[in-house]
């Protein structure tokens, strides 16, 4: 493995001139944020890693016809083109049936909940597993703000204008996802509204 | 400052994106007020909480990228 120190755009810089272990590297520093973000938007571990794998395979193919010019500024393209792949899923899937149970959730969700992902350390497998339940239950939007400021590292103005919304309807809904993750996760606690 | 533009100062605040004059008013507020001063640590505590959670993909969808890789490098760029 190559130290962890040199930058993103030196990597690409390497892999491109035949060093193999640079997108290695390039890879593994990468891959927790880029799926986690496909993950809270498609809210499918198996079709998250689908869509993980074709991000890459653009990626590398945009490296092979040397069309790649982001200069340093790798992660919030690839998290975008992250973003966009797993939007484009949407939009193809849309004329499949969904599967749904009387409250209107997706039966998938409810089956795949258990779902026995590898998981960073910090926080204790339980938390994990409740905070994932808890962000897929947010609001579809509130959701989308969530992921793209603290995943995506997008800015509200540039939240705002992805979205097509103002930058203060992107700072409630922001606002209001952080109000609902913390009465769940301190149900005691006063709320502040 | 009004109630919602406090409000949703404060969620710029604890994303480092409110301008340093606002910044102030907010650091000044939460030294006044218990409940601007609650609700920034309780949206900190969250934020981090956030920080910590990543999801792994599987090893193997991992050794796919990276075989495609290998394949893409030695077909192109040697």
């Amino acid at each position: 493995m190559l130290k962890t120190e040199l930058s993103d755009s030196c990597l690409i810089s390497l892999y491109t001139q035949g060093n193999e272990e640079a997108m290695s590297t390039l890879i593994d520093r990468h891959k927790s944020r880029i799926f986690t973000t496909i993950y809270l938007i498609v809210k499918d571990k198996y079709i998250a890693e689908d869509i993980l794998q074709d991000v890459f395979i653009k990626t590398l193919n945009i490296f092979k016809q040397k069309k790649y010019n982001e200069q340093g500024k790798f992660l919030p393209w690839i998290l975008r083109v992250a973003h966009n792949q797993a939007i484009d899923h949407f939009r193809k899937n849309k004329r499949h049936p969904k599967i749904t149970l009387a409250d209107g959730s997706d039966i998938f969700n409810c089956l795949r909940f258990s779902e026995d992902f590898t998981e960073s350390e910090n926080l204790s497998q339980e938390t994990k597993l409740y905070l994932k339940k808890i962000i897929k239950d947010l609001p579809d939007k509130q959701r989308e703000v969530l992921v793209m400021r603290h995943y995506m590292e997008m800015s509200f103005q540039e939240i705002s204008e992805a979205t097509g919304v103002s930058i203060n309807t992107a700072l409630g809904r922001m606002r209001y996802a952080l109000i609902a993750l913390r009465k769940k996760i301190k149900p005691k606690q006063v709320a502040y509204e | 400052m009004s109630k919602t533009s406090t409000n949703l100062d404060i969620v710029k605040y604890i994303y480092n994106e409110l301008e340093e004059p606002n910044k102030n008013k907010i650091k000044i507020q939460s030294l006044l007020d218990t409940k601007t001063k609650r609700q920034i640590e309780s949206f900190d505590e969250i934020k981090s909480c956030l920080d910590n959670f990543f999801l792994e993909p599987s090893e193997e969808i991992i050794n796919k990228i990276k075989a495609y890789s290998l394949q893409s490098k030695s077909e192109y760029f040697v």
